[in-house]
This record gives C-alpha cells, sequence and structure tokens, in this order.
C-alpha cells in the first residue's frame, strides 16, 4: 500500500516534540511544534492518552470495547451506547448515506440507530460493526481537539501511515510512496489543516482487500489507491474508503454530481 | 488443596450479577457525578451505558471539564460548579466522586450525611485519620459505599483470586507488582507558563504532583495493585519498608517519580504455623519495559495478571492440577478443576521457555469500569452494603499504601497501623 512520509522545514525558536504509541493494531504518531518542550510532552501524552482510550472503546476484536459490546448482541436486542460512540454511529450512517451505501460500517448488514434511546440494534446476528475504515480519523480528529483546547498551533498526527491530519496554518509536506514500489514516490502533497487518508485495495503483505464493497458484499480486486483530502480525518478516512469501493470510473461521476463534498482525490494506479 | 465446584459458581455468579440488572424494569437509580476530569468522564461514559441508570446531573468547579462531563452525560444530566447545590437541589439517589485525593473525605461524608449512596474512587481518603472515619461513618450510614478499585469486577481478577484460594498455585511464597511507563505524568495546562494564571491552573490540573492533594504514585497507581495483593493473600501487610525519590522529573513536583517498597505479610499454613509472604512493589515514570502487571508466584504456579490478560504458568516438575480431568460437568466430584464461564483455557505463545506454556484465562468479556459500576448500582438497588470492595477494603487498602510512603519518608520498616 502507498506510504506516507512526513517532515518539515525547521523554524527558528520552536521546539519539536514526537511520541509515538500503537494502537488499533498500528503505529500511530505525534509531531508537535511549540515554544515549550515540558508543555508539548504532557499535550502528547494526553493525545496518546485519548488514542488509546478510543482503541480500547472502538476495537472488534477486545471483548471488552464497546463497540464488541454492541456485536455481541447482534440480532438480539438493541444496545445502549455512551453519547460520543453514538455521535460516531450517527456520523457513520451519515456516510453511508452520502456514499450511495459504498461506506458501511456494518458491511451492508444493517442497523436500527435510536437517538431518543441512544442505542443501536444490528439487524441479524451474522451483522458486525467493524471501524476500521473511520476509527484512525476519527482518534486524530479527537487528538487536534486536545491540541487546540491547549494551544499547541502546529502539528501533525498520523495513524498507520495512511490517516494524516495537520493542525495549524504550518504547511506540512506528504510524500506518497508507491502502492507497490516503496522506494519511489509518486506524489508530494501540502497538508495544512486537513486530514488525508488513503486507502489501497492491497496491502503489500495481504491478500485479498480488507477493504469489501458492502453492495456486493466481495473484498476488492485490483491494485489502486485511493487518497483523499478533507476537513476532518475521520471524513477523508470515510470517502477514501467509499471511493476505492466505487473505483475510480464510478467515483469520479459521483464527485461530479457531489461538488460541494470539497474533496480533494488523487488516484494511484500500480 | 482441593478445587470444588463450589469455587467456580461463586466466581460465576458474579459475573451473572452483571446481566440480571438488564432486566429489572424497576424505577430508575437517579446518579449524579461530582468530579468530571479524566476519570469522571470515563464513570460518566459508562453509566450513560447502563440500563436503569437516570444520570440527573455533573459538577464540577473547572468550567471545560463541566462542559466536556456535561456533553458525555447528556442534555438530561443538570450541571453544577457546588456539589451542595446540587445535593440540596435534586437529591440524587446515588453519588459517583471522582476528585483529587484530597477531596475524598470531604465530599464523601458530605455525601453521606445528606444521606445518599457513595460510589468513591480511589484511593478511599488522604489521610489514614480521614479514611477511619470514613469507614466509621459508612458503618453508621448503613449506606451503600463502594470504592472505584475495579480489578474487584473484572474477571480475570476474580477468576485468579478463585485460583488462588483454591490452592491451584500451591503456598503463594512471593508477589511481584509494579506500574512502569515512561512519560512525565504531566496534565497540559491551558496557557502559557509566562500567563498570570499558569501557577493557579498548574496546581489545579497537576493535583497528582503536588503533596498537599496527592500521595503520589502509591495512591495514584499502587493502590489498585496492593489491593490485588492484600484480596488474595486474605490479609493485609504487616510491615514495610520503602525508598523513593525525584530522581529524573525535576520539573517543581513534590512526589516521587519512582519508588520500590518490600512488603510483608504473614500467613498461617495448614498446620498452623506462621511464614511471611514478600511483595515487591515498583513504580516508574521513565521506562515502560515492565509495564503494568501483578505476578503471584506459588509453590505449584504463577499468575501473571493484567486488567486485560491473565496467564497461569504451571512450575515444572511439580503436582500440578490436571487440567483435562473431570470433563463431566454434572460431577459433583470435589477434585474437579476449576473452569472458566463457558470458556476454553488456551494456550498461548511462550517467549520464556523456561516458564512453561501458559494458560490464559480467557473470560474478559466487558469492562471492568463498567462492571464495578454495574454491581455498584445493582447493590443501591437492592440496597445491600455488601459492595464488592467496601469502605473495609478500602480502609485497608488505604493503610497499605500510605505507609508505603511514611516508609520513604522515615526510612525505616514501618508497622500496619493499629485498628
Ligand atoms: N480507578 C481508576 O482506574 C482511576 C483512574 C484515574 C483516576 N482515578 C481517581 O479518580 C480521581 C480523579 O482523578 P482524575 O484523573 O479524574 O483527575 P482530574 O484532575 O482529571 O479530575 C478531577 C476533577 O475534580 C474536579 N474537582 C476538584 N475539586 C472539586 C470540587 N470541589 N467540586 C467539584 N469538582 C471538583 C476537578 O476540577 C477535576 O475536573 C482520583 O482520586 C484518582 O485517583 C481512578
Amino acid at each position: 500500500m502507498s506510504r506516507v512520509r512526513y517532515k518539515a522545514t525547521k523554524r527558528k525558536m520552536l521546539v519539536e516534540y514526537q511520541r509515538s504509541c500503537d494502537a488499533m493494531g498500528t503505529r500511530f504518531d505525534v509531531f508537535l511544534r511549540g515554544a515549550d518542550e515540558q508543555h508539548l510532552e504532557a499535550v502528547a501524552v494526553a493525545v496518546q492518552e485519548e488514542i488509546l482510550r478510543l482503541d480500547a472503546a472502538l476495537s472488534r476484536f477486545d471483548p471488552r470495547s464497546e463497540i464488541a459490546r454492541v456485536n455481541r448482541e447482534a440480532g438480539k436486542t438493541a444496545v445502549r451506547v455512551d453519547r460520543e460512540l453514538f455521535a460516531l454511529l450517527k456520523t457513520c450512517e451519515q456516510g453511508r448515506l452520502a456514499t450511495n451505501g459504498f461506506f458501511d460500517v456494518t458491511q451492508g448488514g444493517g442497523w436500527e440507530l435510536d437517538a431518543a434511546a441512544c442505542s443501536v440494534r444490528l439487524a441479524t446476528s451474522g451483522v458486525q460493526i467493524d471501524l476500521g475504515g473511520v476509527g484512525k480519523g476519527y482518534a486524530l480528529d479527537r487528538g487536534r481537539e486536545i491540541l487546540q483546547r491547549f494551544q499547541v498551533a502546529s502539528a501533525l498526527l498520523q495513524g498507520g501511515t495512511s490517516s494524516v491530519l495537520a493542525v495549524g496554518d504550518e504547511v506540512w509536506p506528504i510524500d506518497l510512496r508507491h502502492p507497490t514500489k516503496p522506494d519511489f514516490i509518486v506524489a508530494r502533497i501540502e497538508l495544512a489543516n486537513r486530514g488525508l487518508s488513503c486507502s489501497a485495495v492491497r496491502h503489500a503483505e495481504q491478500e485479498p482487500s480488507d477493504i469489501v464493497n458492502p453492495l456486493t458484499g466481495t473484498p476488492l480486486v485490483g491494485d489502486a489507491a485511493c487518497v483523499v483530502l478533507a476537513a476532518s480525518a475521520a471524513e477523508a478516512e470515510i470517502f477514501s474508503t467509499a471511493l476505492l469501493a466505487m473505483g475510480e470510473w464510478q467515483a469520479k461521476d459521483y464527485l461530479r454530481a457531489n461538488p460541494d463534498l470539497n474533496l480533494d482525490v488523487h488516484w494511484l494506479n500500480a | 488443596m482441593t478445587i470444588t465446584r463450589r469455587t467456580f459458581l461463586e466466581t460465576a455468579g458474579a459475573a451473572l450479577a452483571t446481566n440480571s440488572v438488564a432486566r429489572v424494569e424497576a424505577s430508575p437509580v437517579r446518579v449524579a457525578v461530582i468530579g468530571t476530569g479524566g476519570r469522571g468522564s470515563d464513570l460518566i461514559r459508562a453509566l450513560t451505558t447502563i440500563d436503569g441508570v437516570e444520570l440527573i446531573a455533573v459538577c464540577d468547579d473547572y468550567p471545560p471539564h463541566l462542559e466536556q462531563g456535561a456533553k458525555y452525560a447528556g442534555p438530561q444530566a443538570k450541571t453544577f460548579v457546588d456539589y451542595r447545590k446540587l445535593l440540596d437541589e435534586l437529591k440524587p439517589q446515588a453519588v459517583v466522586i471522582a476528585v483529587p485525593l484530597y477531596l475524598h473525605y470531604k465530599i464523601a461524608a458530605d455525601c453521606l450525611n445528606a444521606g445518599y449512596e457513595v460510589f468513591l474512587e480511589k484511593t478511599m481518603c488522604y489521610s489514614l485519620a480521614e479514611a477511619k472515619k470514613l469507614a466509621a461513618q459508612v458503618t453508621a450510614s448503613k449506606r451503600v459505599f463502594q470504592v472505584g478499585l475495579q480489578r474487584r469486577a473484572n474477571a480475570i481478577y476474580k477468576q485468579a483470586q478463585a485460583m488462588v484460594a483454591a490452592g491451584m498455585i500451591g503456598q503463594v511464597v512471593s508477589i511481584k507488582a509494579q506500574w512502569h511507563r515512561n512519560n512525565s505524568w504531566r496534565r497540559p495546562v491551558p496557557v502559557p507558563r509566562t500567563d498570570a494564571n499558569w501557577p493557579k491552573l498548574e496546581r489545579k490540573l497537576n493535583w497528582r504532583l503536588y503533596k498537599a492533594y496527592s500521595q503520589g504514585l502509591m495512591a495514584e497507581l499502587g493502590s489498585h495493585q496492593m489491593d490485588v495483593a492484600n484480596w488474595f493473600l486474605g490479609t493485609h501487610p504487616k510491615r514495610v519498608i520503602a525508598s523513593g525519590g525525584i530522581e529524573y522529573f525535576r520539573d517543581g513536583r513534590e512526589v516521587y517519580d519512582n519508588i520500590s517498597c518490600l512488603y510483608e505479610y504473614e500467613l498461617k499454613d495448614a498446620q498452623g504455623k506462621s511464614y511471611t509472604v514478600r511483595a515487591n512493589y515498583t513504580s516508574l515514570c521513565n521506562n515502560a519495559y515492565e509495564g503494568a502487571a501483578e505476578l503471584i508466584l506459588g509453590t505449584k504456579g504463577s499468575l501473571y495478571l493484567t486488567s486485560a490478560k491473565g496467564l497461569l504458568f504451571q512450575e515444572k516438575g511439580t503436582d500440578v492440577v490436571s487440567w483435562e480431568g473431570n470433563k463431566d460437568q454434572h460431577a459433583a466430584d470435589a477434585n474437579a478443576a476449576v473452569v472458566t464461564a463457558g470458556k476454553t483455557l488456551k494456550l498461548s505463545n511462550d517467549p520464556w521457555a523456561h516458564r512453561g506454556a501458559p494458560f490464559e484465562i480467557d473470560i474478559a468479556e466487558g469492562n471492568d469500569t463498567r462492571d464495578e459500576l454495574v454491581s455498584f448500582i445493582d447493590h443501591v438497588r437492592r440496597e445491600d452494603v455488601k459492595t464488592i470492595c467496601d469502605a473495609n477494603v478500602g480502609l485497608m487498602d488505604c493503610a497499605t499504601i500510605l505507609m508505603a510512603n511514611q516508609s520513604v519518608e522515615t526510612g525505616g520498616w514501618i508497622n500496619f497501623p493499629t485498628p
């Protein structure tokens, strides 16, 4: 899959702070720039703790997670969830509607969201929620809220080298690696105040694709990758997943028909 | 010692209580949360997922945290800056308290005086005198009271405790526990250091680092793990010697950035002869290699425990329990091995050959923070004061961690305080 490289030009008077942690089955990095290193460290740890908290709540593999609690009741009862999770599921539902079903965390299985009861009911026992196509981006967006609350003016957050969020007006150059030739940089993207997500059909080590076309239920085939820039990292991730599932030509029609989405989309074909 | 089916059933029963609550359709329990910082937010989110809970109010005297708590709590929850006003105006049935340690006693005592059931975050109190007073007040009030030591609600720990009690690791010979991580343990402050409000906000948000509000690593981390030692050994330590200091994070903090403790527990064997079990406890802020875990070492086996993982290593060449024995579900055989609630014990990968292959306690289905609250609410509803972590457990835990801090300060052995 395409990889993202990040580096930015040094600015005088600013210190940089970097921290990494493992979450959501991959690695997250937090790069911060500011005047006070002790402050940056504390903020970076707070962002990381938020990412780890969300990993624990959203992982479908961890039986202690909130998502696992919902998935266990699939086809049985409506499960009361907390307001944060409900809002995220609502965002996913809006994403599903906006992409004509091409983004669907239930893989076409269906659910009922009850806003008054703050509950979710999975339609049948076979349906499971998989937030793999939005969780990293959502975690980065929550990280941005922390950065803003604690006045960090410039930062780059990334998860799994596929989701990136640039915070602040500073431009961060992002190099996109070729999906199958790791030494080859296909494009450089300048990212400021925006989220970026790169979805690829095939992971280098992994076959078949872990992205499923929710309308047909089959894993994607081919070698394409789709890079989306959007206002938030969650949006970027939702659309990179959906557009890739649509395929380049259908996606281009879709984007022409929906010019208000305010997305920048790049396609990489091996 | 033999392992009885009752041991297993008792363990499993606690887990079943979780499910029974969902069916209760009685009037909801009206709950208020005081302190909506980091932990308070966790508790609020968990409370909002529990059937039969009506979260009527949240309270915090720091507006950004109150706003965050209100967001998690939902629009039905009223917001308060002053908890006394909340108690007067709304008369909740139960109060969940997650304020800094130095306020635990005052706020919990006020809530009990006002006649409410109380869930109080660990560590129970800042001082032993306060903890004793509070425990006495709880007993006199006959209120439901629970301290937030959530390992008491964790399926892995409950199972492990039953295994130790059943003799599955033989005689416990030693306990090693640690909470090691690598960060400054600082919370960020929302204004620059040059701002006139910085010192005030620093103490407010980083209360953990200052002795007037905090008992440091032992209260914030050690209390969870020394409670596991007390629980599994069935008693409190007899004495402790500890050493700690500020060796790395010389940033104005007053509490140690590392501590090492040696506790002695006095137990009696089957013949009534006493023996000593030593428990080593350490906490570090600048190396995360060992993470957070407890090791319970016995003559026949060892238990490695974290909130997410429980592993049993059997000692080689000892008379081990037969896991394969007695597969008949209906046999009332006292020699039946302890089995887990409907799950199999999986053989896991093992990087350390001499330890042998571990058995995994594979029953973690549910989050212990949510489960401890489910249990608390259940006790409130049934007016049952025998909570999973009552005031006496809290008091013992509090005394256990405070004696280590006292030892660091005096430089010698400290005996467990007399009641
Ligand atoms: N069980 C656990 O795993 C666990 C984890 C973390 C913290 N804790 C415990 O929870 C408690 C709170 O810790 P935290 O990490 O949430 O700290 P925190 O600083 O994030 O939150 C404490 C909150 O209490 C508020 N507060 C202070 N005085 C108040 C008052 N008079 N009235 C109302 N609100 C007031 C503060 O403004 C703050 O928002 C501590 O006792 C801590 O040991 C337990």
